[in-house]
């Protein structure tokens, strides 16, 4: 085979390079996949609470719906995916698939069951509803459960890429130091991007038909995806910090090139959109609590003439700054953060009763349809961003200390039984490896 | 941080992939042919606005988001099967068909995107202004996406059996078995879609409660059969073209296939084939004779057919080599049966199927208007259900007869030890379990 391969020589694709290509299609893959994680997650929990409110229902069947129709082109976007990595880094994908073997197929399983699960809860709704409220439920739950499984799975093949363990068993790789973390910070990302995507949905839509009798449905939709988008991020910070601690502690070259290396500038953009989640929330939240149209007029009457208004409010922006300020600087960073968590959560609790009291002449005004609009646009870019800043991090290697984005360049070379990737004599080439790392600019 | 061999047995591998291969290939080529065939009753409810064509449109939507989501599954399974399982022979070929293998998964997200938007935005196709013509396109575009990916897939499957040099680019794409595969298959995929679509109609009318509901089926299974039938009569011609060009290129893979070890597997498609003409045969006679105003000729003409049809499907299957037969040793000593030669007994009988089967089919869609007349008009007290069994009965063998044509194609490299034909051998797989690496047989003929 190596024959063959060194006639046609590795492939090189224009203009945008392999790595970049790989990128795109993994991000706009993940641009459906996590609201799609997230929506199934929440969907049987709206049924559940049908009870609570009349919308719980139809806001279930309309985030299953959503799932259902993007299903398919996530799916073929990450099989182009991966169908990229086969043929622009075959070495890194033989790796990868060979380890993981086992967690593989159960992950194929996983996938197979709630596809059993998730198409009948959706396309036999009522049949099943009017047979068995409870056998619906459980098909939803069950469907939640099993896409758990399989973003596990993945999320440990991913981690090992920039953690990997040493262990030989094929199942060793997903028990790295990352995985867990990277699991739970994943988790409630997908609740983050998935929250403030319902309540953008919910603005747009309540732009589009206002007086519709559809409104009071879109409302409540708003602030629901709202609450359930900040009440995450409220989280996200904490799960963050398991998560960058223990690359730290497992990967610290890699911990520092994303921090002080040549792709620092994903870090600020980074907390740059973190910080205006909050600043954005917390403009939602004010606009809420008063019937008055436009940026200005709406702060005016919300703040004026209220005692610490000032220091509180003034505190909040202050640390939004400073997280992005103090990007680089870990520890002076995550002071801010908690300054930052603490005074929203402290502001989401103060003004709870206005939030649900906002009927349409507060919510349906065009600045708060714009700011739920934006977080959702946010929610997408802190994905996008993290997701880069993950990958970026690993290079200039594929799999962390074990195979190079330069071994990938030259023809590929197949491994064979009890071989790496650097017992093949590859020699340390200018990307480098872990031990030989690329050197800056 | 070493790669480990796989610690199962190389038959482990082939049948993991020929498993995941076929019931993606199965379900991929049903896509391609119901989309097909929606675009066109889409089509017709378009131009007559009648609501048997909007209902009968609606169901093959539904069925093609169906399905297009499982397939998407089964294309996960097929592509992590193939990086587990031949991790060296995919990542080969996967560089020598880096483009089609990329544009045919582009062409499929197209079609899943339009087929989806076609069957979530039925709402359109009661819109008055513009938004139903752009309704319809999109049940065109799904097809065309489709029937491009179906195209580059081809490209690959024929390269497969037939290559070029990898080095040389158009070579590599227009194959010699290319354009034939990819006929051969287009056609293929309206006979499986037809039937298998019949047989979804035959299935509602089984299971409808009310009788228009049952009316309803019975006449979509009369209209996918119609399609399907035809595309069936069509399929010996397409077949014996691409065989005799691959008799041309590979001709040991044409020996394995209609003389050696693996002729039982032709016997078992002639068959087959010859089961769908005589059940479709029958069914053409149940149902024109449900027409009081089918022509006279027919109910001399129809006996006379189903006899000869049924001899000629005994003819056609015949086995030429017994002794390759699995098991058929412990029955006979016998090494040849003279009755199963191709030439002319086979050619023979292939021609009577095709020929009476072509006359049966001109009768069938002469009496068409006229058939189930009374099913339309009255709930019957007993309702028919020899008709839709015979359809189910048409989907089940055409699902075989696909199958067995998927492994005969497969299975004709692997017999000769080849997964790309004189280019990868499966010992070149050995790396991935335990045992010894051998070159690739380019590499053997350059030693």
């Amino acid at each position: 085979m190596p024959d063959i391969l060194e006639k046609l020589g590795p492939v090189h694709l224009p203009l945008i390079g392999n790595s970049v290509a790989v990128g795109i299609f993994s991000l706009l893959h993940i641009a459906f996949a996590s609201l799609a994680v997230g929506f199934i997650f929440i969907a049987p929990v709206f049924e559940l609470m049908e009870r609570e409110n009349r919308f719980n229902t139809k806001a279930a069947y309309a985030l299953t719906r959503f799932t259902l129709i993007t299903f398919t082109a996530s799916t073929v976007l990450a099989v182009i995916m991966i169908e990229l990595f086969v043929g622009l880094f075959p070495l890194t994908n033989i790796f990868v698939f060979n380890r993981f073997r086992y967690p593989i197929y159960l992950a194929v399983a996983a996938f197979f069951l709630l596809l059993f699960s998730l198409y009948p809860y959706y396309h036999y709704w009522e049949p099943i509803r009017r047979r068995s409220r409870r056998l619906h439920l459980v098909l939803g739950f069950l469907a939640a459960f099993f896409v758990l499984v399989w973003v596990t799975i993945l999320d440990g093949i991913g981690s090992y890429m920039l953690t990997p363990t040493v262990g030989q068993g094929s199942d060793r790789g997903l028990f790295n130091p990352t995985w867990i973390p990277l699991v739970i910070h994943r988790f409630f990302g997908n609740f983050v991007f998935g929250g403030f995507a319902i309540a953008a949905y919910a603005g747009w839509m309540l732009g589009r038909r206002k007086g519709h009798p559809d409104e009071p449905y879109y409302l409540y939709l708003l602030k629901v995806g709202f609450l359930i988008g900040l009440a995450a991020l409220l989280i996200q910070p904490f799960t963050g910090l398991l998560y960058a601690t223990q690359i730290r502690s497992a990967a610290p070259q890699a911990f520092r090139q994303v921090v002080e290396g040549r792709y620092d500038l994903l870090v600020y953009l980074q907390f740059t959109i973190i910080a205006l989640l909050f600043i954005g929330s917390h403009l939602l939240l004010i606009a809420a609590r008063t019937e008055e149209r436009g940026f200005l007029p709406v702060l005016r009457e919300a703040r004026l003439g209220q005692r610490g208004a000032l220091w509180g409010e003034g505190a909040l922006l202050l640390s939004a700054i400073f997280i992005v300020v103090f990007a680089t600087h870990p520890w002076v960073r995550r002071f801010f953060t908690l300054v930052l968590v603490v005074l929203s959560a402290y502001y989401v609790y103060q003004w709870r009763h206005d939030l649900s009291a906002a009927r349409s002449e507060r919510l349906n005004q065009p600045t708060v349809r714009r700011i739920a609009v934006t977080l959702g646009i946010l929610g997408l870019l802190i994905y996008w961003t993290m997701g880069t800043i993950r990958e970026t991090a690993r290079r200039p290697d594929t799999v962390r200390g074990i195979i190079s984005l330069q071994e990938e360049a030259r023809t590929p070379k197949f491994l064979t039984g009890g071989e790496t990737p650097e017992s093949t004599g590859t020699p340390p080439q200018k990307g480098g490896t872990l031990n030989h790392p690329e050197p800056r600019g | 941080m070493p790669f480990q061999p796989l610690n199962i047995p190389i038959t482990w591998g082939r049948i993991a992939i020929a498993v995941a291969a076929l019931s993606h290939a199965l379900f991929a080529t049903f896509i391609v042919g119901t989309s097909v065939i929606g675009a066109l009753v889409a089509t017709i409810n378009y131009r007559t606005r009648k609501e048997r064509w909007g209902r009968l449109a609606h169901m093959i939507a539904f069925t093609l988001a169906l399905t297009t989501g499982t397939i998407s599954f089964m294309g996960v399974v097929l592509v992590f099967s193939l990086n587990v399982f031949w991790p060296h022979f995919w990542s080969t070929l996967f560089r020598i068909m880096f483009w089609p293998f990329l544009l045919e998964a582009g062409f499929f997200l197209g079609e899943a995107v339009f087929a989806y938007a076609w069957y979530y935005g039925w709402a359109w196709t009661l819109a008055p202004d513009r938004r139903r013509g752009f309704h319809l396109s999109f049940a065109w575009l799904a097809a065309g996406s489709s029937l491009i990916a179906m195209f580059m897939i081809d490209i690959t499957a024929s390269y497969m059996l037939t290559p070029a040099p990898p080095e040389t680019f158009w070579p590599r794409i227009f194959n010699p078995t290319m354009i034939r595969l990819d006929v051969h298959r287009f056609f293929g995929n309206l006979v499986w879609a037809g039937f298998a679509l019949a047989g979804i109609s035959a299935i509602g009318a089984l299971r409808a409660k009310r009788g228009e509901d049952r009316a309803h089926y019975l006449w979509g299974g009369r209209f996918f059969f119609a399609i399907g039938f035809g595309a069936l009569l069509v399929m010996p011609f397409i077949g014996f073209l691409y065989l005799r060009q691959i008799r041309y290129t590979e001709p040991q893979v044409f020996f394995t296939l209609m003389l050696g070890s693996r002729s039982w597997l032709f016997d078992l498609v002639a068959l087959f084939y010859g089961l769908l003409v005589v059940v479709g045969s029958f069914y053409i006679y149940k149902m024109v004779k449900s027409n009081p105003t089918r022509p006279a000729s027919f109910d001399s003409y129809m006996p006379i057919s189903l006899g000869a049809v049924i001899l000629a499907a005994i003819v056609f299957a015949l086995p030429y080599h017994l002794q390759h037969i699995p098991f058929v040793h412990h029955i006979t000593h016998l090494q040849v049966n003279p009755f199963g030669k191709m030439q002319p007994n086979k050619y023979l009988s292939a021609s009577v199927l095709v020929f009476l089967g072509l006359v049966s089919w001109i009768y069938y869609l002469s009496a068409f208007r006229g058939m189930g007349v009374r099913e339309e008009t009255a709930a019957p007290l007993r309702p028919d259900r020899t008709a839709p069994r015979l359809l189910i009965t048409l989907a089940v063998l055409s699902i075989l007869i696909y199958l067995v044509m998927g492994y005969s194609r497969e299975t004709a490299r692997a017999t000769n030890g080849y997964l790309i034909y004189d280019m990868i051998r499966l010992t070149d797989e050995r790396p991935t379990y335990p045992g010894t690496a051998q070159g690739t047989a380019l590499a053997q003929k350059k030693r």
